[in-house]
């Protein structure tokens, strides 16, 4: 079972596709920190992580099938 | 020689029609830097306590900061500061755009204006003189015709103005200041200080470069941000989103306020989110005087229903969110009309969305009926009603005029115990941003000088963890350790305390939030660099904050000698309940004993006392504040 990624506004300049998706193989003990790193996000650009809809810690455990958004940080409009 | 500043404070006497120029030392410089600080000192000097906020003897002041006017980057601003006829306490707020750094061109580091005109006028100052003209002929005009006209009397396209619209004439307490149309000074209803003085409009042209010391520093500086502006991802996101991209970042974390905050989730968020606004209305990025950043937003509409004129810029986040979801309304177009139409009319679209939106909640609760809303049927999400409300509230007609007074004053006549309704602080209604996920921005709501201020200190979100963006850039000035978003211990004080200074220091230099950390990308090691290449001084960030933290008690004494005490310093009742409806359905509110054992804290910190509210005797010695200080 694959993960996916959803990129959402900003953030979709990090995503190796043009329409914010990605997806890939799921990877043993894989956490929603590491899954930044991989993606070169752990740069301070990602606010919120939501898990399957929820919102997740940069601890979570990622499980098969998960379906993960990132949204860029956001502070002071 | 003067570097960085002119030297020069314009002194209007509107009563008696007199004009004076004050020339202050440099060390009154080095102590105020300008904006807020130069502007509270005056204020301080002038006015006497409990002053009527719409009466001749409130003093408006107009001062860009320290760095406006050179080519340091995103250093467009200025503050309008006097006292405030929405919350009775200080009226402060900054615009970008471009009429600071032409006012210092013109040779003015402030503007002081008092009194009354028997008449309206605008004030006119070009290359170091002033005059007061006659402007009869445009009271009552919007503010796109205004300001061409200006253009036309004076004979010169370039001349900037600062005006109020139609609403600051008719006195609405959240009435704003303009520039360039697109450009605002929104809060604390500033705008009706300028029209009970008959003041439409500061009209300004300087031809005179600011002297700089060391102008191959600024503009090293300048190409840095230059080439960093499209990589950084704060300012990358500034430029391709703007601050709209907070709509659906907000939602998904079920903190976007929604039917006067009843919900933190929009479900239709998505319809005035930042993708749609640049797919379909968008039609170009705008900036402000030096800023390579380009985060405003210009939009266009050309329908049969509705155009929108694109001279009028575009809604930021606060629009977006205080007109849309906040009043439950999904239609994108209306959103953007309604932000043009509080362009035209000079209306702070967060005051009046907010207002609305309590008025929509009073009405759905059964307080008020269709005999109190002019027939208006003020469900949330009736996209009817949004237009002729503002027109209506610009105009001071029928409901209109009720509301024109702000929240407030509104519950104050609907009466039934609609006061818990209301979410403002000292009288100013909350921005878009809930407490109840970082409690650092309750704590800015109850503290701020001006009312429920979201830039009163820098956000929770950008300090949380070591890779956070704030931490790492904030660690030289003792803000190196992460803190939770939720935290209200007294780490979180000493955060909201020393960023309240930052924020006063970047206020008094002009420059803005969105161009310097942690909201954007340049360093605090780069602003050090531009404030001592443009002034020549030898500095440090120890005494730039020391300057923050003079504004900040001089602002807090200004309070006091106007009434205000510790108790109005809280929160509405509202965020000590649970968020509802999104991804944080359930989850607490804030813990109301520890948010005020926090308040209280901050004070101790700051050397404010608890008991009179005003900021300690040894403190204001130590600021070099004695002045202040009353045997």
């Amino acid at each position: 079972m694959l993960i996916t990624v959803k990129f959402h506004t900003a953030l979709k300049r990090y995503c190796p596709q043009n329409d914010g998706m990605l997806q890939f193989q799921y990877i043993e003990g894989l956490t929603v920190k590491k899954l930044l790193e991989q993606l070169n996000l752990n740069n301070g650009a990602v606010g919120l992580v939501l898990v399957n809809g929820k919102i997740a810690s940069r601890e979570i455990q990622l499980m098969r099938g998960d379906y993960v958004e990132i949204f860029p940080i956001f502070g002071g409009g | 020689m003067a570097y960085g500043f002119t030297g020069k404070i314009l002194l209007v006497d509107l009563t008696k029609s007199e004009i004076l120029v004050e020339m202050p030392s440099e060390e009154f410089y080095r102590q105020y830097l300008g904006g807020p600080g130069i502007g509270l000192y005056y204020l301080l000097k002038n006015n006497k306590r409990y002053i009527d906020p719409l009466g001749p003897e409130n003093t408006l002041v107009f001062a860009p900061g320290l760095l406006t006017g050179t080519s340091a980057p995103s250093a467009p601003r200025y503050t309008v500061l006097a006292k405030s006829p929405l919350t009775g306490a200080l009226g402060k707020s900054e615009a970008g755009g471009w009429w600071g750094p032409e006012l210092k061109r013109a040779g003015f580091d402030a503007v002081v204006v008092r009194g009354r005109a028997p008449r309206p006028v605008y004030l006119w100052i070009k290359d170091g003189e002033a005059e007061i003209r006659d402007a009869s002929h445009f009271w009552g005009l919007q503010t796109g015709e205004v300001q061409e006209g200006i253009r036309r009397e004076l004979g010169d396209e370039r001349v900037q103005v600062a005006q109020i619209g139609p609403a600051g004439e008719k006195l609405v307490r959240f009435a704003n200041i303009c520039n360039n149309l697109a450009h605002f000074n929104g809060r604390n209803g500033l705008g009706a200080v300028m029209g009970s003085k008959n003041l439409r409009a500061i009209a300004v042209r300087g031809t005179k470069a600011v002297e700089v010391k060391d102008r191959s520093v600024v503009k090293e500086v300048l190409r840095w941000v230059t080439e960093q502006v499209n990589i950084h991802p704060l300012s990358a996101a500034l430029y391709e989103h703007g601050t709209p991209i907070g709509i659906t970042s907000n939602n998904a974390g079920g903190c976007l306020p929604t039917n006067n905050w009843d919900y933190g989730y929009f479900a239709r968020a998505e319809d005035i989110g930042s993708e749609e606004l640049i797919k379909n209305y968008l039609i170009r990025r705008g900036n402000c005087f030096a800023c390579p950043i380009r985060c405003k937003r210009v939009v266009e509409v050309k329908d049969k229903d509705i155009t929108v004129d694109s001279k009028y810029g575009g809604p930021e986040y606060e629009a977006l969110a205080a007109l849309g979801s906040n009043c439950g309304i999904s239609n994108l177009k209306l959103i953007i009309k309604a932000n043009e139409l509080c362009n035209r009319y000079g209306l702070d679209t967060i005051s009046l969305g907010m207002t609305i939106s309590f008025a929509m909640k009073c009405y759905e609760e059964g307080i008020i009926d269709k005999t109190q809303t002019d027939g208006l049927d003020l469900r949330f999400g009736n996209e009817e009603v949004l237009l002729p409300l503002i027109e209506k509230i610009a105009n001071r007609e029928g409901l209109g005029n009720v509301l024109a007074d702000g929240s407030r004053a509104a519950a104050a006549r609907f009466g039934k115990r609609s006061e818990k309704y209301l979410l403002e602080v000292k009288g100013q209604e909350v921005p878009m941003h809930d407490p109840r996920v970082k409690s650092g921005l309750g704590l800015q709501f109850a503290l701020a000088v001006n009312g429920a201020d979201h830039w009163f200190a820098q956000h929770d979100p950008f300090f949380t963890s070591r890779e956070s963006l704030g931490v790492q850039a904030a660690s030289t000035i003792g803000l190196g350790e992460p803190v939770d978003a939720n935290d209200l211990s007294f780490k979180k004080v000493r955060h909201v305390l020393y960023t309240s200074y930052l924020n006063g220091v970047y206020d008094m230099l002009g420059v803005c939030v969105f161009g310097y950390v942690a909201r954007s990308l340049t360093p605090l090691d780069k602003l050090l660099n531009l404030v001592e290449a443009v002034t020549g001084w030898k500095t440090s960030w120890w005494e730039l904050l020391k300057a923050g933290e003079r504004f900040l008690a001089m602002a807090k004494e200004y309070n006091v000698r106007q009434g205000l005490t510790f108790s109005e310093d809280r929160l509405p009742e509202k965020f000590f309940t649970p968020l509802k409806g999104g991804s944080r359905d359930g989850e607490p509110g804030l813990d109301r004993d520890k948010f005020y054992e926090a308040v209280r804290l901050f004070y101790e910190m700051a050397g404010w006392e608890v008991d009179t509210g005003r900021p300690a005797k040894a403190k204001l010695y130590e600021l070099g504040l004695d002045w202040l200080i009353e045997i």
